[in-house]
């Protein structure tokens, strides 16, 4: 993690840890670290590749009537 | 003909930063408004959701699941601490809640097919059947068993579990649970008409 953020609130999930952060310039940015359990490779490329798949814009096919 | 359409998913967590190495895995999501569907429904909403509306939250669940796996990527982890809710439910609809999605870390991504580390794990809020039967913990039935299960604790506010070969819905305390609400919405329903014919 880099120097933008400070953290505001420790959480132990069940997955691992999770803290509540925010920037320290862009106060109002509000995020979440999640440090994943026992380094859990699996669970993280997981993770990052669904939400990368769903980042942005996506094309909806809708059947018209 | 089909109409193709651009559109942002909303309802799912923003990826911010990551980062993996030999000691740490890490990842950095802008943070979801409101609070986990668990902590808005034990702590914040006081009153009973009403059928009909724990129906409503549950279809709007099913959009975005249906969105989701338009992208090929199947949830498999939905539980009332994954749902995170922002809703004034003083002056607003429950179909105006905001609703996102987190933990991704069970989902199925169908171009990965062949990956050996799709299988789910058994630590999940809920289980469903077909989750023993081979090859449908890839199937986006999990995720449909998953909505189901939520609309069933939105209902009656007990975990989903299995007991002695029975379904959830068939333990005797969910049953009783079901049976309650159900005159309770009855009455309610009587009320309202009786109260209309008055006026």
């Amino acid at each position: 993690m880099g120097n933008n953020w400070e953290v505001t609130k420790h959480v132990e999930g069940r997955d691992g840890q999770v803290k509540l952060i925010r920037g320290k310039t862009e106060r109002k940015q509000l995020a979440v670290l999640k440090i994943y359990k026992d380094n859990n490779f699996k669970d993280y490329s997981k993770e990052l590749k669904a939400l990368q798949s769903l980042k942005g814009k996506i094309l909806i096919k809708k059947k018209s009537p | 003909m089909d109409i193709l359409f651009i559109s942002d998913i909303n309802n799912v967590s923003k990826l911010i930063e990551y980062s993996s190495n030999k000691f740490h895995s890490w990842i950095i999501l802008e943070r979801a408004p409101g609070h986990s569907l668990k902590e808005f429904i034990d702590r914040i909403y006081h009153n009973e959701l009403r059928i009909l509306e724990a129906i409503q939250l549950s279809q709007q669940l099913l959009k975005i699941l249906k969105r989701i796996h338009s992208q090929g990527i199947f949830y498999r982890n939905l539980e009332p601490e994954h749902i995170m809710i922002e809703w004034d439910f003083k002056k607003t609809s429950i179909e105006q809640a905001q609703l996102t999605l987190i933990n991704f870390s069970q989902a199925y991504i169908v171009s990965d097919k062949t990956d050996p580390t799709n299988d789910l794990s058994k630590q999940c809020w809920y289980q469903p059947p077909q989750a023993n039967v081979k090859g449908f913990q890839y199937n986006s039935t999990i995720d449909t068993s998953g909505i189901c299960a939520i609309l069933f604790w939105l209902i009656t506010k007990i975990d989903p579990h299995y007991d002695n070969n029975k379904l959830p819905h068939q333990q005797d305390n969910a049953r009783h649970e079901m049976e309650r609400k159900i005159i309770q919405e009855v009455k309610t329903a009587s009320k309202f008409y009786l109260e209309k014919q008055i006026k």
